[in-house]
């Protein structure tokens, strides 16, 4: 691992340097430097935020069904489970933080907070997630941090103990008796980070693209799809292909699969009953999926439906395992993506108009924010479509970040005792 | 407290005073803006008064010397006049306080258009100007100095001063009116008269309003209102026009015809009037030509001194009328012929309006006569059946016969709903033949005796051009004259030297070494008037010698101009509006210190004057000079502070603030108009109301000649009389028109002509295929005309693009998509902008919103298209500003294309 | 308890989009940012009619802030920042907002704008867009807007024309000017008196009786968000052929 390992800490560093840099200038310039305006107000942002939350719920699910439900297959991963939890539940709290105009200001939110925000909602599981995948994280690993410590690089080994091993057992089964306890509170949450989430979003009476109880189990789907694959890579860097994983590896790879399976079934039965009606704004919403963001839309089915038949048939080969786990990420990041265009570029302000007979709905167009063009190519300021496409400092900024966060969770994968 | 909701914008208008209103629309919720700074804060009543005229009061809200917003002042007496103002008045901020704002006074340094200069000192650049006029004075006469100052009623102060410098040397003034093609020329034809209208108050009172091209929502905006009362109140309103337009989509009505065809439409309507004798037959006989007598054999009028049984009495009578009088001929149904008094409309005549009658002349001659109302009959019976008329003007595909039924509807409708009101938009006039169109719809409202009543006549609401009483005293220096040019003649020197021009030309002044040097303020001649590019050759071959621009921003024309000296805006002087429509007198006052170098420009053209007076060989004005200024103490004043060093900017605007003040209280009081009207009240009360003579001192039209039946024309100010009522000489509204000019034309009684055929085709026959498109320049509601070109908020709303209008027809059949950037161009110029595709649009027309600055147009000038036009009935007569040859923009044939 | 709301009379409406213009100027709006908007209905451009000859037709459409009674902005606003006053105006504390823009989101009438960058920037921008060779105001300090910072009764800053970076703001029902018992600044700068302000608790106010008397709408009523504005049908036309008569022909 050595090498390698040190050549991938060096990429995600510099990665995670470049998306620093960005952030940085982005808090100078404002927020002008992304693509999004008034009328397209979230983004590539708040996608990957929607998406670590996804990564994230698989750690502690993965984690929480071995002491729950005794799936003992899983036991050997589960702390690498559980640390990706706090990991990407970090990550999708700090991907919110470039998408906030004030970030100076956060601390408003635990000083004047509004009980009837979802986001408040969010942040507050999101944290207490964190907080128990942490813990969850320390629960598992007390023994064997005892026994080898954790190393940090230039300091050392720390926090190990001269334990004997009487006490190791001990510590063990007081480990295995607190991970228990832990796992029924920690699981609800790892339900509620999608639930929550997706509330965010599908309470949103204007925007028919999210509107509704469909959107939270949805988002479940789409976590238990992410998360076990992510649990899956992680694992493999960590621990390897190994013989006496595969039946972990196996039945990660089936529970992602079948996730996937069972979000395309959810998401096509809702294309089905807002296509059977063949109008209004819930059917409008869906043609911005078929018409406009139709690449978007093939890249996440293909990549979905890619993953889970590699899953399905090649779970028991190493690159099986990767490929399938990559192609279901990234088709549930396309999915992620496609939760804001068709709800911004579909105008919760149109009127109806009738006109020889026939009507359309006219959308009122909203002020962009920013005067753009030239003298000689001037573009408009009132809008009711905007063609959102990321910026570069956005996708530096997000590119960035993932360097960072995989960075993290290297170190943390190298620096605690993860392996057995 | 019981105030209506009126009155309580009002009095919170003024923001000062609100604090202690307790009302119980508002419960004062307690704030916590500190009272300190908020009493900080200024409010100073000024009116806002670019070309369109509206004259619109507003409250300037000053805050540490800054004009920080624009509101309306609402505090007009009548309180349905409040709010006035529209969103170019509200930010004119952006213009004061601009980028392109003038600093200092410039002079050029590079060639010509280049827009290069260096910033000097007044002095320098007053001194440089004064020894350049003088030069061309010397060489080429005073009046080869032309003087543009546009619209005399938004600014009587500093416009007058400008014009009594002009006086002072005799410098030719071009005067805006015909300039503009704003000058409805059927006025002076029909009534003697530069122009009347109803004040939009009145439109409430009618119960029909026809508007005839006027694109009243936005080219009247703040009177618009008027049109959504006057319907609540019952009235119901049509709106002709080959265009779609928001006074189109609030009408009851839109009824599309062809190109400039309005006259058909009108004609047609008095043939179902007169066939169907829905004719008001008493105010026909009273106020109108229509009863006298036309001789067959020569087309003129026939006048009592020629008919052998009247003439002793004709010649007793002359020497009693003035010498601009005639005496014209009825046929008494009881008395037979008969001579009518043209110095009274009380009748005592029973005229007979039909038949032919057979008169024996001095000479022994008898000649066959009709009255004019037998020939008008003859002429719409025969050519302006509806059948006919339909042929006309019912656009292309659409049905004929429906419009034949429209018109006599139409007609009907027009005729027996009264008050009826028409509005006779200055798009529709500025047409070759616009005079025609004029005197026709002039027919329809003196058959129907739809004249001096409230809500009744007919209205035309250009730029509002007239002085509303004489200014003399003020405008003309020790009661000097200025000489004239007229523009159309200045731009076409192939006319001038036509054989027609020779023919029909009997007084227009045109000076004799031509205009060699351009001095203009308050207008941006090189966007707005540069027909054909002339304006730009004339600069760039020098043979204009000098072009002096003031302005209180750099503008397109001063980019040209040789030396700019910067004016103010009104909010940084005291200047006296009163401009037609709106019937009031008001005050402008300073709401803060002129920016930079910028000063009043009453003191400039003191400055100039007295420099000029230094250079110039006159000994008497040498004398007088110091009478410049209203009061010569004033003049003295600063003089005595210059000689002792005590002088700087501020005195000389505090001098120059006081003189103002001055020339206004010099103007006020002395006419019957403005009695009573003092400079006290303008500054305690806002807006004051003209003495007008209708009750309540409504703005109704010809009420004296209606009811106190003294003749037409009333009087048009500054011209005197006998100017004027040579054009009516019977007294009375006139139809019938038997100048040579008029019989040479076919046009002694109104017409229908189609557009181009005298013009464009006339000139270059292949147009007719090559430019099958009219290039209509309307006007914007972003702008007035080039004024707010650069307002960066009127620059937001437009998507910063200027546009190019043209029927979905005209687009499929040029390829052109929706926001393609297109040009419209002729083989004198071209304009580019971006497709917009109207339904609304007649086929056979294009349409580019006039005023945009040639930097926003690639460097081009929308008027290269544009030709100067004369019309020889122009000819017949002059008087500055109310008879003259008018400018016809929309005369004007293009072709489209995508880029 | 006064209730404040607002009736646009669309018959008077004559779209000249001044309400938005004054509001913009007053409430010291950068370029690129408007607080109320004015449209043609149904059309692409401003002023240019719907539909096909004849029927053609310009409904004009001001839209300012609805001040929802059940605002989507005040229920997702996680700071509160955005909140609705006793007397019915939903406001947001420049001071407080953390620019989240989930009230963007949940807002359904497009009315709020975000500070994307410093507002002197979107100034700057927008001279150079219009092709000015110096790109700033010829008085380099100059900024319009009405001049003085405006908090409510419990200090939260409401208006200010400094506009910070980063927050997200919206028409107040010229909350500085009510607050001193003066009409909003499109109520009082609309030449068509299409407006009326006024207390709809207060059933003797102008704004109540002509509520009464008259048929009004709101916009989007089906989302539950219950606008304050309200808006006055435009009326059939006469059309052709139909003429009133007067007492007298
Ligand atoms: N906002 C604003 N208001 C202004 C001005 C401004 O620049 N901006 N300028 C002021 C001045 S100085 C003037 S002169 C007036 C001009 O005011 P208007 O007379 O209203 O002028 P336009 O807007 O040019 O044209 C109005 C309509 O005339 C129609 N039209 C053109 N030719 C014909 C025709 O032959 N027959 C018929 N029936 N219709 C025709 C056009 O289609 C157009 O819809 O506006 C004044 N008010
Ligand atoms: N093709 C075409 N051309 C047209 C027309 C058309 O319909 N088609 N319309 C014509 C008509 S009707 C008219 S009225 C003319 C109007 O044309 P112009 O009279 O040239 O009007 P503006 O373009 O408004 O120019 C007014 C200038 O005066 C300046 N100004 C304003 N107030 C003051 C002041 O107080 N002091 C000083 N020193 N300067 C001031 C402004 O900054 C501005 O530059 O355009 C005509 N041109
Ligand atoms: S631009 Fe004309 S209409 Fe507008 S506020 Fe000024 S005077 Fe009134
Ligand atoms: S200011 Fe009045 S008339 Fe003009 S668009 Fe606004 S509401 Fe309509
Ligand atoms: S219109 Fe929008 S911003 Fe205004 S109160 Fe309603 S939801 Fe909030
Ligand atoms: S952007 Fe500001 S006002 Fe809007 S929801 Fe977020 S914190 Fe509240
Ligand atoms: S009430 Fe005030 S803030 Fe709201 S739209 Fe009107 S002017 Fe703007
Ligand atoms: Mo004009």
């Amino acid at each position: 691992m050595g090498r390698k390992y040190d050549i991938a800490m060096v990429i995600f560093g510099l990665l995670g340097l470049l998306g620093i840099a960005a952030f940085i200038y982005q808090l100078q310039k404002g927020l002008i430097v992304t693509n999004m305006r008034n009328p397209f107000s979230w983004g590539l942002y708040i996608s990957m935020w929607a998406f670590y939350v996804g990564t994230a719920a698989g750690g502690l699910v993965v984690s929480s069904a071995i002491n729950i439900f005794g799936v003992k297959q899983l036991k050997p991963i589960a702390p690498v489970a559980s640390l990706s939890a706090f990991i990407f539940a970090i990550s999708a709290m700090l991907m919110a933080l470039p998408d906030i105009g004030r970030p100076d200001r956060l601390l408003n939110l635990f000083q004047y907070p509004n009980p009837s925000s979802l986001i408040l909602w969010d942040f507050v599981v999101l944290s207490v997630y964190a907080i128990l995948s942490a813990v969850y994280t320390y629960v598992q690993l007390q023994p064997r941090i005892a026994e080898r410590g954790i190393s940090i690089p230039l300091i050392g080994t720390v926090m190990k103990k001269e334990v004997t091993a009487a006490q190791l057992e001990e510590l063990r089964r007081v480990s295995e008796r607190r991970a228990k306890l832990l796992a029924p509170v920690a699981l609800p949450f790892a339900i509620l980070i999608h639930t929550v989430t997706a509330w965010v979003l599908a309470t949103q009476f204007s925007r028919p693209w999210w509107y509704g109880g469909l959107l939270a189990p949805t988002f479940i789907a789409a976590a238990l799809t992410a998360g076990p694959a992510v649990v899956i890579l992680a694992s493999l860097a960590i621990y390897g292909f190994k013989e006496d994983l595969k039946p972990t590896y196996r039945l990660l790879a089936k529970v992602s699969a079948f996730s996937a399976a069972v979000l395309l079934f959810m998401y096509y039965n809702d294309f089905l009953v807002r296509q059977w009606w063949g109008n209004g704004r819930e059917y409008d919403a869906l043609m911005l999926v078929l018409k406009d963001n139709l690449h978007i839309h093939a890249i996440e089915v293909s990549f979905l439906l890619a993953g889970i038949i590699v899953l399905a048939k090649k779970y028991d080969t190493f690159s099986g395992l990767v490929t399938g786990s990559l192609l279901l990420n990234i088709g549930i990041l396309a999915h992620r993506y496609i939760l804001f265009p068709p709800a911004y570029n579909l105008i919760p302000f149109r009127v109806p108009v009738v006109m020889a007979g026939e009507s359309f709905e006219w959308e009122y167009p909203i002020a962009l924010g920013e005067v753009r063009g030239t003298l000689l190519d001037p573009q408009p300021i009132f809008v009711s479509y905007w063609n959102y496409v990321p910026s570069a400092v956005e996708v530096a900024i997000t590119v960035g970040f993932f360097g960072l966060i995989t960075f993290a969770f290297l170190a943390l994968m190298k620096a605690l005792p993860v392996r057995e | 407290m019981n105030v209506t909701r009126r009155d309580f914008v009002k009095m919170c208008a003024v923001g000062a005073v609100s604090a202690g209103i307790s009302s119980r629309y508002f419960q004062i919720a307690s704030s916590q803006t500190s009272g300190a700074e908020t009493s900080e804060i200024k409010f100073v009543r000024s009116t806002c008064s670019p070309n369109c005229t509206g004259a619109c009061a507003y409250n300037a809200m000053v805050y540490k010397g800054r004009i920080t917003a624009l509101i309306q002042a609402s505090d007009y007496p009548e309180s349905e006049y409040s709010p006035r103002g529209c969103l170019k008045g509200q930010s004119m901020m952006n213009l004061i306080y601009g980028p392109d704002r003038l600093k200092k006074p410039l002079i050029r340094t590079g060639e010509r258009g280049e827009g290069k200069f260096r910033a000097v000192s007044w002095d320098e650049a007053l001194d440089y100007v004064a020894d350049k006029l003088t030069e061309i004075m010397k060489k080429y006469g005073p009046e080869s100095i032309a003087l543009s100052i546009q619209v005399p009623g938004t600014g009587y102060v500093h416009k007058g001063a400008a014009i009594r410098l002009a006086s002072m040397f005799g410098w030719s003034v071009l005067h805006g009116y015909t300039m503009n093609g704003d000058l409805p020329a059927f006025w002076s034809q029909t009534f003697g008269v530069q122009t009347e209208e109803l004040e939009s108050l009145e439109w409430t009172n009618s119960k029909y309003i026809a508007v005839f091209g006027s694109n009243l929502l936005v080219t009247r905006l703040p009177d618009a209102k008027f049109l959504s009362i006057a319907r609540e109140r019952g009235a119901k309103v049509i709106m002709v026009d080959m265009n779609f337009t928001p006074t189109a989509a609030k009408a009851d009505e839109w009824i599309q015809i062809n190109l400039s065809t309005d006259a058909a439409f009108a004609l047609g309507i008095v043939n179902v009037i007169i066939s169907e004798k829905l004719y008001d037959e008493n105010f026909v006989k009273t106020y109108t030509d229509l009863p006298l007598l036309v001789r067959l054999d020569n087309n003129k009028k026939l006048r009592a001194q020629e008919v052998k049984a009247l003439k002793d009495e004709a010649e007793k009578m002359k020497k009693e009328i003035p010498e601009y009088r005639d005496l014209f001929v009825v046929y008494d149904v009881s008395r037979g012929f008969s001579i009518v008094n043209p110095e009274t409309l009380e009748r005592d005549f029973e005229p007979a309006l039909e038949g032919e009658f057979e008169v024996e002349l001095v000479d022994g001659k008898r000649v066959k006569v009709k009255p004019v109302f037998q020939l008008i009959k003859e002429l719409v019976t025969t050519e302006y059946t509806p059948e006919r008329v339909a042929e006309i003007i019912t656009p292309p595909g659409r049905d004929k016969a429906e419009y034949a039924r429209m018109v006599v509807r139409i007609a009907r409708e027009m005729a027996t709903t009264k008050p009826l009101h028409i509005v006779y938009g200055a798009s529709n006039y500025q047409w070759f033949h616009g005079d025609l169109k004029g005197r026709a719809l002039s027919l329809i409202i003196a058959l129907t005796g739809n004249l001096g009543k409230p809500g009744a006549g007919i209205s035309t609401y250009a730029g509002q051009f007239k002085i509303r009483w004489p200014l003399g005293m003020w405008w003309l220096f020790k009661g000097r004259k200025p000489n004239w040019v007229t523009y159309l003649l200045w731009m076409n020197e192939e006319y001038r030297n036509s054989e027609e021009f020779k023919k029909y030309n009997r007084e227009t002044p045109y000076p004799k070494n031509g205009v060699k040097a351009f001095v203009f303020g308050w207008n941006n001649p090189f966007d707005q008037h540069n027909m054909a590019n002339k304006l730009k050759e004339m600069a760039k071959s020098g043979e204009l010698e000098l072009i002096l621009a003031i302005d209180f921003q750099s503008t397109t024309s001063t980019q040209w101009a040789d030396v700019v000296l910067p004016g103010v805006a009104w909010y940084e002087k005291y200047e006296l509006t009163a401009t037609i429509l709106h019937p009031y007198v008001q005050l402008q006052q300073p709401a803060i210190e002129p920016l930079f170098e910028c000063m009043p420009e009453i003191w400039i053209f003191k400055e100039l004057a007295k420099r000029l007076v230094e250079r110039w060989d006159d000994q008497e004005l040498k004398a007088q000079i110091e009478e410049f200024y209203p009061d010569p103490s004033l003049f003295r004043k600063e003089e005595n502070a210059r000689a002792n060093g005590a002088w700087n900017l501020k005195l000389a605007r505090e001098i120059a603030n006081e003189a103002s003040l001055k020339a206004t209280e010099l103007m006020l009081g002395k006419h019957d108009l403005t009695k009573g009207i003092t400079l006290e009240r303008l500054l305690k009360e806002g807006a004051v109301r003209l003495n007008l003579p209708a009750p309540n001192k409504r703005q109704i039209l010809f009420w004296e000649q209606i009811h106190e039946k003294k003749p037409f024309p009333p009087p048009s100010f500054p011209a005197p009389l006998p100017k004027t009522a040579r054009f009516v000489k019977s007294g009375r509204i006139e139809f019938y028109k038997d100048e040579d000019v008029f019989i040479d034309f076919g046009e002694t009684l109104p017409v229908h002509k189609d557009p181009f055929v005298d013009t464009e085709w006339k000139r270059n026959p292949e147009s007719r295929n090559k430019y099958r498109y009219a290039f209509i320049t309307r006007n914007a509601l972003y702008r007035v005309h080039s004024t707010h070109s650069n307002n960066i908020t009127m620059l937001e709303l437009q998507d910063f693009r200027p546009r190019i209008w043209m029927s979905p027809e005209t687009a499929r059949e040029k390829g052109i998509k929706q926001g393609d950037l297109v040009e419209a161009y002729n083989d004198r110029g071209r304009v580019r902008g971006y497709a917009v595709l109207d339904s609304g649009i007649h086929p056979s027309v294009i349409i580019f919103e006039q005023g945009w600055w040639s930097r926003y147009l690639r460097g081009d000038s929308y008027n290269t298209l544009t030709y100067p036009w004369v019309k020889a009935i122009h000819l017949a007569y002059f008087v500055p500003g109310i008879w003259e040859p008018t400018t016809v923009w929309n005369e004007c044939a293009c072709d489209v294309r995508k880029l | 308890m006064v209730r404040y709301g607002m009736v646009i009379d669309l018959n008077r409406c004559i779209g000249c989009r001044s309400c938005a213009v004054v509001c913009k100027m007053v409430n010291a709006q950068p370029p690129g940012t408007w607080w109320q908007r004015v449209e043609t209905v149904g059309s692409e451009e401003h002023m240019v009619p719907v539909g096909e000859y004849p029927n053609l037709s310009e409904v004009f459409l001001p839209v300012p802030c609805m001040h929802c009674e059940n605002a989507p902005c005040v229920k997702v606003c996680p700071v509160g920042a955005t909140w609705t006053r006793e007397d019915g105006l939903v406001l947001v504390d420049f001071e407080r907002c953390i620019g989240c823009r989930y009230c963007i989101t949940a807002c359904p009438y497009g009315v709020r704008q975000f500070n994307w960058q410093d507002p002197d920037e979107n100034v700057r921008q927008g001279f150079e867009r219009a092709g000015f060779d110096s790109n700033w105001y010829a008085d380099g300090e100059y900024r319009y807007g009405y001049p003085v910072d405006h908090r409510t009764e419990d200090g939260r800053l409401v208006y200010t024309n400094k506009r910070p970076r980063g927050v997200v703001e919206k028409c107040t029902f010229c909350v500085q000017f009510v607050d001193q018992g003066i009409s909003p600044a499109c109520v009082r700068g609309c030449p068509g008196n299409a407006r009326i302000f006024g207390d709809l608790d207060d059933p003797d106010s102008e704004i109540s009786k002509v509520l009464k008397d008259r048929s009004a709408f709101r916009l989007l009523e089906d989302l539950g968000t219950e606008p304050k504005v309200f808006y006055i049908p435009p009326a059939r036309k006469e059309g052709k052929g139909g003429v009133r008569y007067g007492e007298k022909i």
